[in-house]
């Protein structure tokens, strides 16, 4: 307690510890601002900072001291109406430390340490009212490619591990003045400023890729992943953070498109295909629960016994509200969404349990994915497609194309044989598109080659082409290969693979794609169909 | 085998930072996916551009840098097959006025406009790779 000028009356053993008085400080009728001068710390700016009270207020004034040690004291002072004081003084450290730790916790991330989304907007504010002055301002998006197969493969604490030091490679990347934001799982973003635009943000991101492209050691693990980085640059892309960082994140969509590993400036056109299409994919992750995916069947015939030797499964999606959605579209849509293994094990699954009904003869066709092959469980997946339907494994055929050969060879090898094993058929799709390498044909375990319809188009007329379907015949001959030819549609084209030596052909000249309904009926009535009698003129009668 | 070529040419009048920016973005984006790279420098209304890659999509791509408006008086001053590239595992990269030093100017006795008589492309091309290293002096430091 202190009188009306502020000189000590009373005080207890705590008061002195507080503020570390020594004895005579603590004797009645010492003025309060000696005290206050001989205490090891000093008021907060803040504390200063507030309007003195005027002469003669009564009521109560809150001050607050740090002490040379790191303490926070608080002083509560009230005015009383004889104009003595009552001070509370109290030691408030460990709730200022707590506050600043929540302050802290709400605006950094916990696991990497790095600023988040709702940091980002503080500092976006200044950022962009430097950029009203004439700065350019470039804001990233950032997104780790495939996080996923690490978090699968060893564990949620190896993908933190992994996030740690993500993290710290992109700090040593960017300088000061640029800042690092965890907008949350695999995505980051970065705010550079005070570089020349575009130039900084190709130089930056051309950095952060081939760092983050160098393998990173999980206690022991090896993960190698990569990052795909979409820029936006502000004033011209947006002037607002909600706006930058929308385009920014549409680039970094368009940047996953083409291929990851890749920077992609944000473009206007971008906005509205991206749009549309993150709707669809969303829409497809639903497509199987609710029942949107069907197969159709598509026949491939001898044309000299007349009959179907082998149906290809193909998938469609009918959108609820879009109608028909091209599986050209949908399917590049459901290999990035990491879709395809659900919907390529349902399409295995329900394939060989409709081959069941047809005639021992027939086999089915099957279009097996990359990301099956590569990322997915392939050999089980057929494994326990044959076992659940009962289908003889000599009547499936997978379809591969030249692309999975190429771009994972090893695994592939490894893959196709154990399918061989298990006396599943193995066909090259779309063959001549590609790079139609010889050395595919001899290395890998194929069964049969597929002419793409590109070389049927106009065989009849270009001499060209159809030297090239007669190079694949006798090729695929030579090395015991069957050969499917795709595309016939008029009778000229199938008298010229005809000639070339091909007998097995897909095409819409007998059959496009048939629901499942409508096959069995197709197959039966094949060898009488009124289609032969026209064709005989250059076939000939059957051959049995 | 690959193909450089080098070119220089007029802006059109007019073309501020917010045109050249729409250039640079697209043209990054679609080099990329191409596989193409070089440099492209931005100084004093003149562009001057090496450009390298595949010859069937340095073909397109010089057929589409030809035809756009944005620019006028466009020379090419070199196309030559290379069996590497001078670029390589870079992006396009792109140098204007801020980005650019007195000292390199100075060094290469720069006029705007790259007059043929004292800039052939040898000179040109050492130009561009100085340009280059110019921004990542300032900027980042050394790679």
């Amino acid at each position: 307690m202190f009188d009306q000028h502020d000189r000590l009356e009373l005080c207890n053993k705590l008061y002195a510890d507080l503020w570390d008085l020594p004895s005579n400080l603590t004797q009645p009728g010492t003025l309060f601002k000696d005290i206050m001068a001989a205490s090891r710390g000093s008021e907060t700016p803040e504390s200063l900072a507030q309007p003195r009270p005027v002469p003669g207020w009564t009521g109560t004034w809150r001050r607050e001291w740090v002490m040379e040690d790191g303490r926070f004291i608080e002083v509560t002072v009230t005015r009383l109406a004889d104009s003595s004081t009552l001070a509370l003084h109290e030691d408030i450290t460990s709730q200022r430390t707590a506050q600043a730790q929540i302050i802290r916790m709400a605006s950094h991330d916990h696991l990497t340490g790095l600023p988040n989304r709702r940091a980002m907007v503080k500092s976006f504010e200044k950022l962009l009212a430097r950029n009203a002055r004439g700065e350019e301002l470039a804001v990233m998006c950032l997104d780790l490619d495939r996080f996923k197969n690490v978090n699968d493969t060893w564990g949620h604490a190896m993908g933190d591990l992994l996030l740690e030091q993500v993290a710290h490679r992109l700090r040593a990347c960017v300088r000061d003045t640029d800042q690092i934001i965890r907008l949350g799982g695999d995505e980051f973003a970065i705010m550079q400023c005070g570089a020349p635009q575009p130039g900084g943000s190709t130089v930056l991101a051309q950095r952060i890729i081939t760092s983050l492209n160098e393998p990173f050691d999980l206690k022991g693990n090896v993960a190698q992943i990569g990052i795909s980085i979409g820029v936006a640059i502000a004033p011209y892309d947006g002037q607002t953070h909600d706006a930058l960082l929308k385009s920014a994140d549409i680039a970094l969509y368009r940047a996953k498109d083409d291929g990851r590993g890749v920077l992609r400036y944000f473009e206007p056109a971008m906005d509205a295909s991206t749009q549309a299409n993150r709707g669809l994919e969303a829409d497809l992750r639903l497509a199987l629960e609710r029942n949107q995916l069907h197969l159709v069947y598509q026949p491939q015939i001898d044309i000299e016994t007349r009959t179907v030797t082998a149906v290809e499964a193909l998938l469609r999606w009918s959108h609820p509200t879009l109608g028909a959605i091209s599986p050209v579209k949908f399917i590049p849509m459901a290999e990035k969404a990491g879709l395809i293994e659900p919907i390529g094990r349902w399409v295995l699954e329900h394939a060989c349990l409709e081959a069941c009904h047809w005639p021992s003869t027939v086999r089915i066709a099957i279009n097996a994915s990359m990301d099956q092959f590569v990322r997915g469980h392939m050999v089980q997946s057929v494994r326990e497609s044959l076992s659940k339907s009962g289908l003889d494994p000599d009547r499936l055929e997978l379809e591969i194309t030249e692309s999975l050969l190429m771009q994972e060879p090893k695994h592939t090898l490894a893959t196709m044989n154990d399918l061989r094993q298990t006396g599943v058929r193995m066909a090259l799709d779309d063959f001549g598109t590609g790079y139609s390498a010889l050395s595919y044909l001899l290395k890998f375990p194929l069964t049969r080659i597929k002419i793409d319809r590109a070389f049927v188009q106009d065989i009849d007329r270009n001499p060209r082409a159809r030297a090239i379907v007669r190079a694949i015949v006798s090729m695929g001959q030579s090395l015991g290969l069957s050969i499917t030819v795709e595309g016939i549609e008029t009778e000229a084209q199938l008298q010229a693979v005809h000639i070339e030596g091909c007998r097995e052909i897909q095409g819409y000249l007998f059959c496009k794609p048939l629901p499942a309904t409508e096959l069995l009926a197709f197959i039966h009535q094949l060898p009488s169909d009124p289609v032969w009698d026209s064709l005989e003129s250059f076939l000939g009668a059957a051959k049995t | 085998m690959y193909e450089q070529l080098i070119y220089v040419s007029r802006a059109a009048a007019g073309l501020d930072a917010k045109a050249a920016y729409d250039i640079i973005r697209v043209a990054h984006n679609r080099n990329s996916r191409d596989q193409l790279t070089g440099m492209l420098v931005f100084l004093d209304g003149y562009f001057l551009q090496v450009l390298e890659g595949r010859p069937h999509h340095l073909e397109a791509c010089f057929e589409r840098i030809s035809a756009d408006s944005r620019h006028t008086a466009i020379e090419l001053r070199r196309r030559t097959p290379s069996a590497v590239l001078e670029f390589a595992g870079e992006w396009m990269a792109l140098r204007h006025e801020s980005g650019i030093s007195d000292t390199t100017k100075l060094a290469f006795n720069y006029q705007a406009g790259y007059p043929k008589d004292t800039f052939d492309a040898d000179k040109l091309l050492a130009f561009a790779h100085a340009c280059k290293g110019d921004l990542y002096g300032d900027v980042y430091g050394d790679l």
